[in-house]
């Protein structure tokens, strides 16, 4: 509903959890149980609501959001899931998506006018700092130098390859200020000259070769989704 | 003409079937859950079930909370759209090669991908919409894909 993917270890203080799709929504995000504690887990929250594990958190799983073609070109030996042989050319949400009057399940909480309902955003969260980073935006830079929650962070985007990623520019501890690298998915830091990966963060020559940014948790969602868990979200050039 | 009592007993029966649908129809289903009168107000008689009650329920599972605090000390709520595994999450992953994938993704199509201890795996979106949840391992590493 919010058309969010975020990826978590299922390993939790040495027990391995096995979650299926509760049936309950918190705003429109999706409710998890899991099978061997009956615990409720919000996928957008990373931690349990409610049952024993109220209040335990999962450990965020780096990933990328991006064509099946870049991630091939950038993984060539990678495995698929396999849809079981289904050919799935649409997505059974393309006609939710692309309708600006259905707003998930239960509607929106709390409006918020400074995006449009149904536009999507890059949102992030440190601490208690929330920020939207407009697509539009991330289109014309490419790429954010920019601090939220104390942290300096950068914020990259590709268009075509459609990946948008937010990494700690800090590299042992030195904060790194980065810039477009003519290569659309590659960025550059002023500081060492090293370039490093969109993808992953990852730096692939240059002395900081070897070295990889930390991935830092974010959003491509819906504004209405995010303003609602959100509400006092600040907005990238506002 | 059907007399009262018997309409009354009859929207009765209706209503703890639709609840009953709406908490899932399992005889352990939510009691918290069957609060909100306006799931009961959408439903329709027509998705009546047919199948019987599961012979040995369960034991009664604790309450649910229905409200969740979130980290600015507001309160969201936790609203039920239907049965428990409604969606089926997936908990048999079956990987394939790059190259055995023919149709089932577009090249320009989106997929979460995830890369740990040098080995790679890709989800494509289209299907994670229809499951939300993955079970899987990659590199060793339990692992859930969610959407």
């Amino acid at each position: 509903m919010c058309r969010t993917g975020i990826v978590y270890a299922r390993s939790i203080d040495g027990d391995v959890l096995t979650f299926g799709v509760e049936g309950s929504l918190i705003y429109n995000s999706l409710v998890m149980y899991d099978r061997e504690t009956d615990s409720l887990w919000s996928q957008f929250l990373g931690e349990a609501v409610d049952g024993p594990r109220r209040g335990t958190k999962l450990e965020f799983v780096p990933s990328q959001i991006v064509t099946w073609g870049a991630w091939m070109k950038e993984h060539p030996s990678t495995l698929f899931l396999s849809t079981g042989g289904s050919s799935r050319p649409f997505d059974s949400y393309d006609e939710y998506y692309g309708d600006p009057d259905m707003i998930g399940a239960n509607g929106e909480t709390y409006v918020d006018n400074r995006f449009g309902t149904k536009e999507t955003v890059l949102g992030v969260a440190i601490g208690q700092d929330a920020r939207a980073y407009s697509f539009g935006d991330l289109n014309r830079s490419m790429l954010i130098n920019d601090a939220l929650g104390g942290m300096e962070i950068v914020v990259v985007y590709e268009q075509q390859s459609n990946v948008a990623a937010v990494f700690a520019r800090i590299v042992a501890g030195r904060a790194l200020t980065f810039f477009q690298a003519d290569e659309p998915l590659h960025i550059i830091d002023e500081e060492t000259n090293s370039v490093c990966n969109k993808l992953d963060g990852r730096a692939i020559s240059g002395p900081l070769e070897g070295e990889q940014l930390t991935m830092v948790p974010s959003f491509q969602l819906f504004w209405f989704a995010w303003s609602d868990f959100y509400p006092d979200t600040s907005i990238y050039g506002e | 003409m059907i007399s009262t009592p018997v309409r009354r007993f009859t929207v009765l029966a209706l209503l703890v079937c639709v609840v009953a649908i709406a908490c899932g129809v399992r005889p352990e289903a939510d009691t918290s859950v069957a609060a909100p009168t306006t799931v009961i107000g959408n439903s329709t008689a027509t998705s009546v079930p047919t199948q019987t009650p599961q012979p040995t329920p369960s034991p009664v599972p604790p309450p649910r909370a229905s409200t969740v605090t979130l980290a600015d000390g507001r309160t969201a709520s936790i609203l039920r759209n239907g049965p428990r595994d409604f969606i089926p999450a997936i908990f048999d992953p079956v990987h394939i090669a790059a190259d055995e994938v023919g149709d089932q993704v577009g090249r320009f199509s989106p997929v979460i991908g995830v890369s740990i201890d040098g080995e790679s795996v890709a989800y494509s979106v289209a299907h994670l919409s229809s499951h939300e949840v993955v079970n899987d391992a990659i590199g060793g590493t339990p692992i859930a894909v969610t959407w």
